[in-house]
């Protein structure tokens, strides 16, 4: 560690391949990203002075304060204007390098750790705190907000565009771009008067469960067309907020997870306690949004869990999207299962309701059917899989096929009507005020409860070792609300407790069975973050049932999910057209294919284009992993006519 | 690189064009179009711009290869217009 801090006039660079941070440590303020940049261009230069500056770590505590009126700005929290540096070391292992920045308020008992790191040829920072109370501070540290990236001084131009990715329920992926007055920040000229701003800011964020059911958690910063980008990316699967503000004429960006006030978030640190904040990732480009999609494509593949479906992209058969619709049994899917086999599919995996004995097709109150408040116990239904094998007749019909047999689960949610429900302890499910949480017919499980793992892995580990499964498709239909305060210190650190044991439990998971393959999906694409996408390799993007409105969708979603990783629905139909069918199969060409509808029904003019999609997209799909996605007519709105997306692949084909 | 069209409600067969800036000269193999055997016409990329012909619901999937030829000769279909 280096013991003595750089004189404030001095900034010390960070310096990645062609990206670069310099920061500060002024004796008399927090430590603080002086500018950022990649090549020759640089995000600095808009406001003056030492006010325009904001904490590397932004801290607010309950009660508090701010430094002068920030308003409902989360910029200038006393706790974090109170550190001061302290030390820092840089360090790299293989092509990843750390830069760490120790700073502390003594009289508070409080030391903060921050770690940047950066991986040689990609222009990106990931940046994460960790937060320590002194063993011997005599009372618990009461954090209600801590910036995960803050960054002051972005130029306040009239070319700068801010990029935001409204994610609605299939009509997901749905980015624009805006000048900051389109989101209602406006230049009151205050400054001028002696104000830090206009007191007012761009806000998105995800309170609850879902953490992208509204947004996804990315957002980016563009300086004129076709250059400077700065793109942020909040890698979380629960709460999460930026903002952005005017400041002494330039602009602020702050990213964080939950907070006290849009997450109902606090966290008591206690004496000899850590705290990490949820690690945000940012992207530099000077070639635009495609440069900065370039970049974070890259980031998110040298980041995540390494698995071999990232490589192989194996066609997926689900029998659920407008084919079965959670209503399966041996008699319908034994010809899906042949035609599936037929038209090259390489997993078959069974959807909902394989473990319910009513009828799927018939919604029950609240508009769903039987299986939907009847989940959590995960046994095979033995009316619908009657005989002696049951369920095994279709999963050995899978595999003597020469297909890899999955089934679906929804592992963190328990019906009302389930055994399940009764038969674990109340403490392994999210509570409000001493009532158990119950959301559309589900309970939801706490996975920072050992109670609720041991019999999700039980049933897991059992469904494994029964049926041969390498596949398993991991749902989430429901949005259990702002967390859970059985047990925690707030509603929202119950949820941030939960999201967290989640992660840990899935890679616990992947260890103990290194050759499955977990698709995360979430009502389709309600949990699309880097925090699942860097566990689970393969995402579903959306439930969209009309295969008309799939483009927008499949041509955007790259800019958030590695192709390879994003899964998109080919429902190829008996009734449709050679056109419709040809519209439904390609959209998922460049990515990765969900195969589903009645093909089992298709005349063998249309099962031989199936299965010519199939054989065209197999000639290529080497490709995907190592491509980067080129809009070659712009991200697509929702109501375009003409939509189109490029992977440039690593020799150069689009 | 794929392109969809719909356009139900205009209807017809449109000339659609394409901005390809940065590809420079490029070869233009169709791979799925859902034509049997694919048998659409072999476009081109002239001057930046790749121009289809796509019907009211449509789509194609093209492999665009800068490989013009093995031998590095540019065949003068795709040779830059001067």
């Amino acid at each position: 560690m280096h013991p003595i801090a750089p004189a404030a006039e001095r900034t010390t660079r960070l310096a990645g391949t062609r990206a670069w941070i310099d920061w500060q440590a002024p004796a008399d303020a927090p430590v603080r990203i002086a500018e950022l940049g990649v090549g020759r261009s640089s995000f600095a230069g808009g406001g003056e002075g030492e006010e325009r500056c904001v904490a590397l770590v932004g801290i607010e505590t309950l009660g508090g304060g701010k430094v002068g009126t920030a308003g409902k700005r989360h910029v200038d929290g006393v706790a974090g204007q109170r550190l001061r540096y302290r030390s820092h070391r840089q360090s790299a292992s293989g092509d990843v390098h750390r830069l760490e920045i120790e700073q502390a308020d003594d009289e508070a008992g409080l030391s903060v750790r921050s770690i940047i790191e950066h991986r040689d040829g990609i222009d990106a920072f990931r940046f994460r705190h960790e937060l320590t109370l002194d063993a011997a501070a005599k009372q618990p540290t009461p954090l209600a907000y801590i910036s995960s990236f803050a960054l002051a001084g972005l130029p306040w131009t009239s070319d700068a565009r801010l990029w935001t990715a409204a994610n609605p329920w299939s009509a997901e992926h749905r980015w624009r771009a805006a000048p900051l007055s389109g989101y209602g920040l406006h230049d009151s000229g205050m400054h001028r008067y002696g104000q830090r701003g206009t007191k007012n800011r761009i806000a998105i964020g995800s309170a609850g469960a879902w953490s992208s059911s509204e947004y996804l958690p990315m957002g980016a910063l563009e300086y004129g067309e076709g250059e400077r980008v700065l793109l942020w990316e909040v890698e979380h699967n629960g709460a999460w907020q930026f903002e952005i503000g005017d400041r002494v004429g330039g602009l602020y960006l702050s990213v964080a997870g939950p907070s006290d006030p849009e997450h109902q978030w606090h966290h008591y640190l206690g004496p000899g306690e850590t705290f990490a904040t949820v690690p945000v990732t940012v992207v530099l480009s000077d070639t635009g949004i495609e440069g900065a999609a370039a970049q974070a494509t890259a980031h998110r593949r040298a980041l995540r869990r390494p698995h071999q479906d990232h490589e192989t992209l194996p066609v997926v058969f689900n029998d659920f999207m407008n084919c079965l619709m959670a209503d399966p049994d041996t008699e319908k899917l034994l010809p899906l299962v042949e035609a599936a086999a037929a038209a090259g599919a390489e997993v078959f995996c069974i959807d909902a309701g394989w473990f319910d004995d009513d009828p799927g097709s018939e919604p029950g109150p609240g508009g769903v059917p039987g299986w939907w408040d009847s989940i959590g116990a995960w046994r095979e239904s033995a009316k619908r899989f009657p005989g002696e094998r049951g369920l095994a007749e279709v999963i050995d019909r899978i595999r003597d096929l020469g297909m890899v047999p999955g089934l679906w689960l929804e592992p963190e949610c328990v019906g009302v009507h389930s055994p399940t429900a009764d038969a674990l302890p109340s403490a392994a499910f999210f509570h409000r005020d001493w009532r158990r949480v119950s959301e559309w017919g589900r309970h939801q499980l706490d996975f920072g409860n050992a109670s609720a793992r041991a019999f999700v892995d039980e049933r897991i580990d059992e469904l494994i070792a029964r049926y041969g499964l390498g596949y398993l498709k991991f749902d989430y239909n429901i949005d259990a609300g702002i967390g859970t305060d059985l047990n925690s210190d707030s509603a929202g650190d119950g949820l941030l407790s939960h999201n967290r044991a989640y992660l840990v439990w899935l890679e616990k998971l992947l260890e103990r069975h290194p050759g499955l393959t977990i698709e995360n999906c979430a009502a389709g694409g309600s949990r699309t973050d880097q925090a699942l996408l860097s566990r689970l390799p393969i995402q579903s993007l959306t439930d969209q049932q009309d295969h008309r409105l799939m483009p927008p969708i499949a041509a955007a979603a790259p800019l958030a999910v590695p192709p390879e990783q994003g899964a998109v629905w080919a429902y190829p139909q008996p009734e449709f057209t050679d056109a419709e069918n040809t519209f439904t199969l390609a959209s998922a060409l460049l990515g990765r294919v969900h195969l589903s509808g009645r093909i089992d029904l298709l005349d063998p003019a249309r099962a031989a284009l199936v299965k010519r999609a199939m054989d065209v997209y197999k000639s290529y799909r080497h490709v995907l992993p190592t491509a980067i996605p080129r809009w070659p007519l712009g991200l697509p709105a929702w109501d375009d006519g003409l939509v189109c997306l490029a992977l440039e692949a690593a020799d150069g084909d689009w | 690189m794929l392109t969809w069209r719909r356009e139900e409600r205009i209807g017809g067969v449109h000339r659609i064009a394409i901005p390809l800036p940065d590809l420079g000269p490029a070869h233009v193999e169709v791979l799925f179009a859902g034509d049997a055997a694919d048998p659409r016409p072999a476009w081109d990329v002239q001057d930046g711009v790749l121009e289809m012909d796509l019907g009211k619901l449509d789509s194609v999937l093209v492999r665009l290869s800068r490989r013009v030829d093995v031998s590095g000769a540019v065949p003068a279909q795709y040779r830059p217009v001067a």
